[in-house]
């Protein structure tokens, strides 16, 4: 199920230091909710595995993140996508936008998330719910992880 | 057989076991030792190439058989055959590309189906994913992504058919009124879903295969040559119940040849029952279309001319006997209309959506919602009355037979006479009252009319219609429509029949049953009908099956014959031994006597065992032994005409329904307030029956109109996928039908009788759109008329009453 | 749509069945009336190595009512609760929302802690328990804590419970309520809701408004009720704050306008 979900965060530091941290693959580890590893294998490219868990649903993706339309530091496009075996798969970006405001700086972001296979034909009720919080998750985890007096 | 016994209450044959618990259905019956289970590895992409796929995971684990891929039913099987000549190729499991969410990939066989599905997870399949194309306008695109790139196009059959001279009609037209329709996406999912078992017998390379196929039997010929055998190496026998099937169970046809494989592969028998999963994301489902429909009118509403561009979705493949649904209503696209000229493209596009089929009604909802709307629209536009609109332009009962625009030749009827009955005892007056009392406190709500003809009996040359008529007299004439039924006595009178039916909860066995024993002077009791069907032992032709209402036209007419056939020859024998002429005997009460002296009479058993016991008494010249078959095809079902014209089925009956809806301002549902069906099916074999067949129907098309549909997101997923989502609606939801019926017996079969079984599905979906377009002063219903698209729909007017 | 495999143990005790979560944790089940569970195992989203069957202990299946709450043991299914004789004196606001769960079938099987356990968020019972201000009762070889309604339910099919704790009872605390009313919006009889809405007004005229389906647990919220129009604002302004979300059958939009419709139904039927 295609969705499309936005939201923007106020962060207490500048453009550049966010862009930084954007590109930063330890944070990005830390912010993908249930990542596992996340192996460079190229400047914009990255291995990656992730178990999401809604309850007691747990789901083990395996794929890539890549990064691109690379604009610094005023803002990217970072893209997942996942195999989850029999239970389907997910693949999903976020534009990402930076602008300095009040001294610090304005992310704001647009994700487009798709999931296929079985967890789409059997989750549908509770599908989109899961990857708004995902998407809510990852960006709350951002701006804590770049300024703690972040909102 | 005018007389009453045929339409009194004859309580169902079917019921004692059916209730309780006693039927025999494919998964009940006994399998043999040694039976393997399969599962099925199915797609979870849209649309992909099939880069690799790994087995060895899978064929380590304990219990696994086998693992079939596509490479294995390339080298095994040949492609299936299609009714439509194009490069594509299609085969039972999914070669180099898959095109659709659920598509079979691989075949896991093992020695349960739990291991089956263990190992299922452990088939390394992968893919790379293409672009999908969803929407049926979308796939016709130069741009869009093809799915058999070999076709080089998604829109595989394109043709055009010009009845009368439409382009005069629209020059001299006062108006001209256009509009576009889309009839969704769904199916009508039968409780038992499909089984198949399958044997391989390597000795005399055949196959023995028992299915819950439902016909037509023009698959088997499909089935044995994918299967690289001549038909009579394929041996299908068909169940003695079946939970259902409303077209679903034709398409069970693909997993026949892919079982059959597996059993070859594994020589052992090979057993798969198809899950819920399964069914709702792969089975089959009927087309989805988008139908453009443009009138050319006079100012007071009649129309003189139509013009019709049907774009029809068939999914991934479009597989025999496909495109049934865009031609079957071909001769009769004129509707209950006298419409002198009309204009037809069908087009058959692709798109990577599960491959569709027939499902009841078949043509005739996607047909009618078009025509039918555009009936309302054309009154809302001339601010007309749309029950005046509708009367304006019915066929007028002195034309009947009538021969309409396209070929159709309706049997009999008086469509006139019917709306006054159904507006009259249906209380049309009481039903806009109380339209005007909810209106007056500010309620949302509407009035509907739908009028429609039911075909039934298909004539097997409709599809031919869209072939060009240079490649149709290449390819030889194809019509007509073959019914086959057996009656045979035992030698102490106990009688049997045999007919080339499927069972699918019709009551077929009730029917026949009593149309013999009427020929025979018997009670429906003393009469044993058995329908499993063995295509090794059986009476059957292409056209065996239970489809397109053809058992009323058709089987039960062979029955009929092959009972008058036995009658004759047991008034022959009789005539001997009571000595009087043949003419002098009658049947009844289980007599056979002289009808000039009662008195002089033998009982049935005591005639029926001469024939047994002493064939040498037999009158000269009679053939002996008591089993009759006669096979029946009427002549009215010729061939489509050099000009495309067609007479599609053998009897046209007619449906006229009309309903009040209300909207619920707060749920947004739609709630059928009353709703009025009124039926002209010719002579009502069964009373109770036929009621149950309507009711049934009517739940199917309330359905359709409010609650059914296989959603797909513009990528591809397939998002109805549960119960939860897929809504079927329940007692709960299926609000109550005054059945309605009126009788116009057809001249061309000897029991007067027509189909009833698909005009709801037919009608209904119109007239509760035209009843919502009423409600709510809209010209576009999107169906399912679902809260949310109604919600969407008000909100769009500025009419949720948001604060 | 077969499970994998797994263990199946059906205990005697209730310290068995907290020992084997202790051992197993994670990979342990509670088998209750198995309504959600047996089919997510068939469908292969879940995975158990233990399920652990608690449907026949005697000790958890008790109702009782003393003068703080009404105690609904883990292996209670719904239709018992429905038919305990006392609810609909005692506790109006349940009997008026049990009828919608499920279908009566499926109350037969399904448990009232079950429910809550799951967690949908479109459950009824985990908004009943809310509404009431209830607690969970969790039992481990640690020892034994009640949470509050609101703590539980974190978010969808997400609850406090630990790994190693069982539901050994809900609690429904005696409502001082005066009025309560329920309704619910679902596609069709026994469906999923898309809202469901309860209200309950106290002594003081105080009305608790409580909904589901409108976000990832049910939420509830005082309003005050002085008139129609504020309550409506009250109502409005929660809508917009909650946002809802889409599915098939809803959109956000949608779901805040039924919200809007029926929780001012709702709370006119309570006020009055």
């Amino acid at each position: 199920m295609a969705m499309t979900m936005t939201g923007e965060y106020q962060l207490p530091v500048p453009p550049q230091t966010v862009w930084e941290k954007l590109n930063d693959p330890a944070t990005l580890k830390a912010c993908i909710p249930g990542c596992e590893q996340l192996d460079k294998t190229s400047d914009t490219e990255f291995a990656a595995v992730a178990t999401t868990k809604i309850g007691p649903v747990k789901t083990k993706f395996k794929g890539k993140v890549t990064l691109s339309d690379l604009d610094p530091p005023n803002g990217y496009k970072i893209s997942g996508q996942g195999d989850g075996g029999v239970a389907g798969f997910a693949k999903g970006g976020a534009t990402v936008k930076l602008t300095a405001r009040d001294g610090g700086t304005l992310l704001s972001y647009t994700v487009e998330a798709q999931i296929g296979g079985k967890l789409a034909q059997l989750g549908q009720r509770l599908i989109n719910g899961a990857a708004k919080k995902l998407a809510d998750d990852f960006f709350k985890n951002f701006a804590a992880a770049v300024g703690p007096n972040s909102a | 057989m005018a007389e009453s016994s045929t339409t009194t209450k004859i309580r169902r044959k079917e019921d004692a076991s059916l209730l309780s618990g006693r039927g025999r259905y494919a998964d009940d019956l006994p399998v043999p030792v040694g039976t393997l289970y399969a599962h099925v590895v199915r797609s979870p992409h849209a649309h992909a190439d099939i880069v690799r796929i790994d087995a060895r995971r899978a064929l380590a684990h304990d219990g696994v058989w086998a693992v079939l891929t596509g490479e294995d039913v390339r080298k095994l099987s040949d492609p299936f055959l299609a009714a439509v000549k194009t490069p594509v190729q299609q085969w039972s499991l999914a070669v180099e590309r898959v095109r659709y969410v659920g598509e079979p990939a691989a075949l896991v066989v093992a020695e349960s189906r739990y291991v089956a599905e263990d190992a299922a997870e452990l088939v390394e399949i992968e893919y790379a994913p293409l672009p999908a194309v969803i929407d049926p306008v979308a796939a016709c695109a130069k741009s869009a992504p093809l799915l058999h790139p070999q076709a080089g196009t998604n829109e595989v059959s394109v043709r055009e058919f010009r009845y009368g001279d439409t382009a005069a009609a629209f020059a001299r037209a006062d108006r001209r009124i256009a509009m576009t329709t889309t009839f969704p996406r769904l199916s009508f999912t039968p409780i038992e879903c499909y089984v198949v078992v399958a044997r391989h017998n390597a000795a005399g390379g055949s196959y023995d295969v028992t299915a819950n196929f439902q016909g037509p039997f023009s698959m088997h010929p499909v089935m044995a040559r994918a299967l690289r055998v001549k038909g009579p190496k394929l041996r299908l026998r068909i169940p003695p119940d079946s939970g259902g099937s409303f077209g679903i169970k034709l398409s069970v046809f693909p997993y026949i040849v892919l079982m059959a494989l597996a059993a070859r592969v594994t020589g052992r028998p090979v057993k798969w029952v198809e899950d819920r999963i399964e069914h709702l994301v792969a089975a089959s489902s009927g087309p989805n279309r988008v139908t453009q429909i443009e009138a050319a009118l006079t100012n007071d509403g009649c129309v003189l001319a139509l013009r019709l561009d049907q774009l029809e979705d068939y999914g991934a493949f479009l597989r025999a006997p496909m495109p049934g649904p865009l031609y079957r209503m071909q001769g009769a696209v004129t509707g209950a209309y006298d419409i002198a000229h009309v204009d037809v493209i069908n087009r058959v596009v692709l798109t990577n959506k599960m491959p569709a089929s027939l499902i009841r009604g078949f043509g005739g909802p996607q047909l009618y919602l078009a025509l039918e709307r555009l009936m309302q629209r054309i009154a809302v536009e001339l601010d007309l009355d749309p029950l005046e609109v509708i009367r304006r332009n019915l066929i007028a009962g002195e034309k009947f037979p009538y021969r309409a625009a396209a070929g159709a030749l309706y049997d009999s009827g008086d469509y006139a006479r019917a709306v006054e009955i159904a507006t009259g005892d249906g209380r049309l007056d009481e039903l806009k009252r109380r339209r005007a009392a909810a209106r007056a406190q500010g309620r949302r709500y509407g009035i509907g009319f739908a009028a429609i003809v039911e075909p039934a009996m298909s004539n097997m040359g409709y599809l031919s219609t869209l072939m060009s008529k240079e490649a149709r007299e290449k390819a030889g004439p194809k019509s007509g429509a073959v019914s086959m039924a057996t009656v045979n006595i035992d030698p102490l009178g106990a009688v049997t029949v045999t007919a080339d039916v499927t069972v699918q909860g019709q009551s077929h066995e009730t029917v026949l049953a009593q149309i013999v024993a009427k020929a025979l002077g018997l009670r429906p009791d003393d009469v044993e009908v058995v329908l499993e069907m063995d295509t090794a032992k059986d009476q059957w032709s292409i056209a065996a099956g239970t489809y397109s209402s053809r058992f009323a036209s058709g089987t039960a007419v062979a029955a009929h014959m092959a009972a008058v056939q036995m009658r004759e020859k047991l008034k022959a024998i009789a005539a001997k031994q009571l000595n009087v002429l043949p003419a002098d005997v009658e049947l009844s009460g289980g007599k056979i006597r002289s009808r000039s002296n009662p008195d002089n009479a033998l009982p049935f058993g005591r005639v029926a065992a001469t024939s047994h016991w002493s064939p040498g008494l037999l009158p000269e010249s009679m053939a002996p032994a008591l089993s009759e078959t006669a096979a029946w095809t009427p002549q009215e079902l010729e061939p489509p005409s050099r000009d495309d014209r067609i007479n599609t089925s053998l009897t046209y009956g007619f449906v006229f329904d009309m309903c009040g809806v209300e909207i619920d301002p707060v749920s947004y549902q739609v709630r059928v307030d009353r709703y009025v069906s009124m039926h002209d099916a010719g002579r009502i074999l069964n009373v109770t029956i036929a009621g149950g067949q309507i009711r049934g129907s009517f739940a199917q098309g309330v359905a359709a109109a409010l609650y059914e549909e296989f959603a797909y997101n513009e990528e591809g997923a397939f998002l109805t996928g549960t119960f939860a989502d897929y809504l079927v609606p329940t007692v709960s939801e299926i609000p109550e039908v005054e059945i309605l019926h009126y009788e116009s017996p057809s001249p061309l079969t000897p029991l007067g009788a027509k189909g009833l079984a698909e005009g709801n599905c037919m009608s209904t979906p119109a007239c509760i759109a035209n009843a919502i377009a009423d409600a709510l002063g809209v010209a576009d219903v999107t169906l399912p008329a679902t809260p949310r698209r109604i919600h969407a729909l008000l909100e769009r007017a500025g009419a949720t009453g948001k604060r | 749509m077969k499970p994998r495999p797994f263990d199946y143990v059906r205990p005697d005790t209730v310290e068995e069945v907290l020992a084997l979560l202790a051992e197993h944790g994670d990979e342990a089940r509670i088998l209750a009336g198995g309504q959600s569970l047996i089919p997510m195992l068939n469908l292969r989203l879940i995975e158990a190595a233990v399920l652990i069957d608690i449907s026949r202990l005697a000790e958890l299946d008790t109702i009782r009512s003393d003068g703080g709450a009404l105690e609904v043991g883990a292996a209670v299914t719904q239709n018992k609760l429905m038919a305990w004789p006392d609810l609909a004196r005692d506790f109006a606001l349940l009997a008026a929302g049990l009828p919608f769960v499920g279908h009566f079938q499926t109350r037969n099987k399904g448990t009232v802690c079950g429910s809550i356990a799951h967690a949908d968020p479109s459950s009824e019972l985990p908004l009943l328990l809310a509404m009431y201000a209830g607690e969970v009762v969790l039992r481990s070889q640690r020892g034994t804590r009640a949470v509050p309604a609101e703590d539980f339910h974190k978010d969808m099919l997400t609850t406090a419970r630990e790994a190693d704790e069982l539901v050994v009872t809900v609690r429904f605390p005696h409502p001082s309520d005066r009025r309560v009313a329920f309704r619910e919006i679902a596609r069709r009889h026994g469906d999923f809701a898309i809202i469901a809405v309860a209200a309950a007004a106290g002594a003081n005229g105080a009305v608790t408004l409580g909904v589901g389906g409108m976000a990832g647990r049910p939420m509830t919220r005082a309003i005050a009720a002085r008139d129609a129009a504020s309550a409506a604002d009250a109502i409005g302004q929660w809508a917009e704050e909650l946002e809802g979300y889409d599915d098939l059958h809803a959109s956000a939009a949608m779901r805040r306008d039924m919200l809007r419709k029926l929780a001012a139904n709702v709370v006119a039927e309570v006020a009055q």
